[in-house]
């Protein structure tokens, strides 16, 4: 099966207009602010009128802005940066209300933004395989930036708390393992056709960015210089290493579960479409053909019934026949389709087949048929017990029986078949008639 | 124990099957000896309908969505103690029913069964007759076959021999009364046998009936 049937595709529509470039309107209003935002920069610098944390605000700002009119080609989607918010957020209200708290703690020493990842992180790891899609790279740059613009203006306003290094590096780490995580599990999945969506390119940013980050950490509180060659660097690195490829490893060993999983019921799906043509709708056909002849309907329905139930509880069919039990059962079947008779078999206890038993069940055999010839259309039960009295077998009809004078001398014969059969290996049988008018053959032999 | 045969009244039935195709059927081979009081096609229909009318039987289909039979029987215990469930299904196969057996069912018949053995098996079952089919005979054999679990309770974990005789003789295709025929008792008290043996099933701590209710999410 390919994955084209397995894989939800978007609509040939949506998928053009995040391909298609941005439209003219877009990209001209998008390089009229560049220019505006750049000519405001380049008159600050000159003029020195304002601070450098304003101008780097003020240019993460005009760069956030292109890109949020470039990510605007990229299809309507209610998701922003990671969509985070958008999948907290039961309403829109509330996904916006996430997305300003989160801008509006990360002064607070990064506090919206380590959070914002943590939220993301767990989001990964425990969404279904096939809503983890990503959000477009333009939309989620836009995002990063304006949210940096806010924080860096913050900075520059003297509002935010906490060391200024913090933040630049929770933005570096949150981003860049977001990017190696994103990239799990889509091997084998079809490339979306959008810039930095493949996954080399995830993974190689991801994992750049993500050690930008780990050295800014490291360097900054000096973790770096006291682990230097000590056991505790190893620790550390160990630890570094397992949180960086551990969610990313979860999260593929999930995906590729959950598509082994679609594959493996796609399969047992159509195992079951074939079977249930070949024997169910087989016999259903042959039933309506055949609707006339009550007794050959009910033949065929209890033949697709056996091998239905035989199907179930996984007996394979035709299968080599070792016990008595076994055996039993499937001569009952035999007389039931040669004869179009109804068998009843009931066992208790079983026993392998040898050379005793094989005579038990070949004289069985020949009872059923005599019952099956002699009492047409009546019930015949056939009820066999292994245990340490030996073994017993009886096959009962509830045909109009005989009056034991009058045996028909072929019937006598078959009388004398299952007695010297049994006789044979030192057995004991006896043919009688039952109570309630029918036939009962008893087979009996003593335990070894 | 009440006996609404005897006093010459019809036993009043309700069926509960998912399937309107059976339980039209089974009306129609009911009519002429029962009377039938009420359908039901869900488990919470079924509820609140034995509930209101109170019926002497109910044929209940084993296999149904939301629980199936065995929630109903679970809801009506309480609330309609003196109305017998006689199980209704597809086959059978012990595994399938020994699960409402074991909720308190008096017994099963298979869809396939005629109308009028249908009938005659509501009959009795309104009478507190178990209507115990060959297959669930041989399947109490083969249950009670072997040592008794540890601790053991004599009563509910072992068959008499006379039972034993009785279960094999329906397992071989008797009825109640050529049972008793053949062992020269009545066929009242061939019945109290079959009745011990039900009560036994119901309680007995035996290994492969517990693991089967357990299968079958019977087990509280």
């Amino acid at each position: 099966m390919s994955d084209d049937h397995t894989l939800p595709r978007r609509p040939a529509a949506t998928r053009s207009a995040i391909v298609g470039r941005p439209s003219l309107p877009a990209a001209l209003s998008s390089l009229v602010i560049a220019a505006a935002g750049a000519g405001a920069m380049l008159a600050s610098f000159g003029g020195g009128a304002l601070p450098t944390e304003w101008a780097q605000a003020a240019l993460a700002g005009v760069a956030g802005t292109v890109a949020l009119t470039l990510g605007a080609a990229e299809g309507p989607s209610s998701k922003w940066y990671a969509g985070v918010a958008a999948r907290l957020g039961r309403t829109d209200a509330e996904a916006w209300a996430i997305r300003a708290g989160v801008v509006a703690t990360a002064p607070i020493g990064g506090l919206g933004v380590i959070a914002y990842a943590c939220a993301a992180l767990v989001i990964t790891l425990t969404a279904p395989a096939r809503q983890a899609r990503q959000t477009g790279v333009f939309r989620t740059a836009a995002t990063g930036l304006l949210g940096l613009a806010v924080v860096l203006a913050a900075d520059a306003g003297g509002l935010s708390v906490g060391g200024e290094g913090i933040l630049w590096a929770s933005l570096l780490l949150g981003s860049g393992l977001s990017l190696f995580w994103a990239a799990a599990g889509t091997r084998g999945l079809p490339e979306v056709d959008r810039p930095f969506a493949d996954r080399a390119t995830r993974t190689t940013l991801g994992l750049l960015l993500t050690g930008a980050g780990a050295i800014w950490v490291l360097s900054r509180t000096g973790l770096f210089k006291q682990a230097e060659g000590t056991i505790a660097g190893t620790a550390i690195a160990l630890a570094v290493f397992v949180l960086v490829v551990g969610p990313r490893w979860l999260r593929t060993s999930r995906m590729l579960n959950a598509e082994r999983g679609v594959r493996a019921r796609a399969q047992e799906r159509a195992e079951m479409a074939d079977h249930l043509h070949d024997s169910v709708l087989q016999t259903l056909a042959l039933i309506q053909l055949r609707a006339a002849d009550a007794a050959e309907v009910g033949g065929l329905a209890r033949r697709q019934e056996r091998e239905l139930r035989d199907w179930l509880l996984g007996r394979p069919p035709d299968a080599e026949v070792l016990t008595l039990a076994d055996g039993l059962r499937a001569v009952a079947a035999e007389i039931e389709d040669a004869h179009r008779a109804e068998v009843n078999v009931v066992t208790v206890g079983d026993t392998p087949l040898d050379e005793r038993t094989r005579a038990v069940l070949a004289a069985a055999r020949e009872a059923l048929t005599n019952a099956a010839r002699h009492a047409p259309g009546a019930a015949i039960f056939v009820f066999s017990r292994v245990d340490s009295d030996g073994v017993d077998v009886f096959v009962h009809d509830r045909g109009p029986g005989f009056e034991i004078d009058a045996i028909p001398a072929e019937r006598r014969g078959v009388r004398e078949s299952i007695i010297r059969r049994v006789d044979r290996v030192g057995g004991r049988a006896e043919v009688r008639s039952a109570p309630g008018g029918g036939c009962e053959v008893a087979l009996h032999l003593d335990p070894r | 124990m009440t006996d609404p045969a005897g006093s010459g009244r019809r036993p009043r039935v309700v069926i509960v099957d998912d399937h309107a195709l059976f339980r039209a059927g089974v009306r129609a081979g009911l009519a002429e000896l029962t009377e039938i009081v009420g359908e039901a096609a869900t488990v919470g229909d079924a509820i609140t309908l034995i509930d209101a009318v109170r019926p002497d039987v109910v044929l209940l289909d084993v296999h149904m969505p939301d629980g199936g039979g065995i929630a109903v029987l679970r809801a009506i215990r309480g609330s309609s103690p003196a109305t017998r469930v006689l199980g209704l299904s597809v086959s059978d196969a012990p595994t399938d029913v020994i699960a409402l057996i074991r909720a308190g069912a008096r017994g099963y018949v298979t869809k396939t069964i005629s109308a009028a053995e249908l009938a005659d098996a509501v009959v009795r079952a309104a009478r507190g007759e178990v209507a115990l089919p060959p297959r669930l005979a041989g399947f109490v054999l083969d249950a009670f076959s072997g040592p008794a679990p540890q601790p053991a309770d004599a009563d509910l974990d072992q068959l008499t021999a006379r039972e034993r005789e009785v279960l094999e003789r329906i397992a071989r295709g008797y009825l109640y009364k050529e049972v008793a025929q053949m062992l020269g008792v009545s066929t009242r008290t061939v019945e109290t046998h079959v009745s011990a043996v039900l009560r036994k099933l119901h309680l007995s701590n035996r290994h492969q009936l517990a693991r089967w209710a357990s299968e079958h999410k019977l087990v509280d």
